[in-house]
């Protein structure tokens, strides 16, 4: 049984580290952190790299919730205000673009079910050019920073 | 004779006036890195500041006071559980700090205050604060009561978006944590991104400098 559940967590592990592909733009690591019961709110981080032209993410789709949204956060201050992307985010022609703990995120707002660790849910995301590509989203603990390190007094919100 | 005595009058009046340019330059200058310089941390309260008193409740539904704790310090977080990405970020560094805190951490209390009282209420909070920490505690309680701490501890809060709907509006807040002595006094602040051990190194620094007064 042990085995068994290793195993499927390698196999999740490696299906979930499989870039997504389409018209040169490469989506990966998609992740999002577990949510509590009664949670209404979720956010997912990705990496997004352009093998070509420069893209643009214009919108994001998934079923787990009612409304799925781009967001970033301003910094002012020690004042943190998220506020949807209008416009999209770019990614620069052979650069990437990242959605990370802190910065941009794709939100899901109303959601249907909590966000459950180990676990996986498809999310498509719609690029200006490239159009749609589908992606798997991990879910890892409740406060994952997704390899990210908290680096002390050097944190800078652009 | 005259002219000496003219002489030094004049002086004396630059050097008066040197005197009160360097006052008041160095005033400017102050006011100017508070206000407009992004190192400066804007809203950071004076320590000593207190905390209570206040009436809230937790996340089990019990009525507490800034009494409440006994002699225990305080880790505060302010947020709201609709907050999906800053407030779990913090709150999983202040609870890998009570972690790496050992023997100390008996000392210390952990606490999120919501600044979302509308959405936050005691079941939603209990299961938000039991992801993080078995030792967080949740409070939530009257708007009047949470804008009051906020007030006393310089916290920004607005709520942003669409307010009438309560799957979508966001709340606009300061990332701060604070530590507050068993007196109810700010001890210190940590600044949004604060690694879990740069936060318990400060803790168990700010006990022990405490303590050896006592």
């Amino acid at each position: 049984m042990k085995k068994f559940t290793l195993a499927a967590v390698a196999l999740i592990a490696a299906v979930s580290a499989t870039p997504a592909f389409a018209g040169g733009i490469e989506v990966s690591d998609a992740w999002a952190r577990a949510s509590a019961k009664m949670a209404k709110a979720g956010a997912a981080f990705l990496t997004i790299k352009s093998t070509g032209g420069a893209d643009r993410l214009i919108a994001a789709k998934a079923g787990v919730s009612k409304k799925v949204e781009l967001h970033t956060h301003i910094k002012e201050g020690d004042i943190m205000k998220m506020r949807r992307i209008e416009g999209g985010i770019e990614v620069p022609a052979g650069g990437m673009a990242m959605l990370k703990p802190g910065g941009h995120h794709v939100m899901f707002m109303g959601l249907s079910a909590p966000f459950n660790e180990g676990t996986m849910f498809p999310l498509t995301l719609v690029f200006e050019k490239a159009g749609e590509i589908q992606t798997k989203v991990m879910v890892k603990k409740p406060g994952a920073m997704g390899g990210m390190k908290m680096e002390h007094g050097k944190m800078k919100h652009n | 004779m005259s002219s000496d005595a003219g002489n030094h009058n004049r002086q004396k009046q630059w050097g008066v006036g040197l005197l009160v340019l360097a006052f008041v330059s160095f005033g400017l200058y102050n006011y100017y890195q508070a206000v407009f310089c992004d190192e400066t941390i804007v809203g950071i309260p004076e320590l000593g500041a207190e905390i209570g008193p206040f009436h809230l409740s937790d996340h089990q539904g019990h009525s507490v006071t800034h009494h409440s704790y006994g002699e225990k310090y305080l880790l505060v977080s302010f947020g709201y559980t609709f907050c999906p990405d800053i407030c779990p970020t913090q709150l999983a560094s202040f609870s890998d700090a009570m972690d790496l805190l050992g023997d100390t951490a008996g000392q210390v209390q952990p606490l999120l205050i919501t600044l979302d009282p509308d959405r936050d209420n005691e079941e939603v909070l209990s299961h938000f604060v039991s992801a993080f920490h078995p030792k967080l505690i949740g409070l939530t309680g009257a708007e009047r009561e949470i804008a009051k701490v906020a007030s006393r501890l310089n916290v920004f809060y607005a709520k942003a978006g669409d307010e009438s709907d309560p799957e979508s509006y966001s709340v606009d807040h300061s990332t701060l944590g604070y530590l507050v002595d068993p007196h109810g006094k700010l001890l210190t602040v940590f600044p949004y991104g604060s690694t879990p051990e740069f936060v318990s190194e400060r803790i168990k620094q700010n006990i022990r400098e405490l303590e050896s007064k006592t």
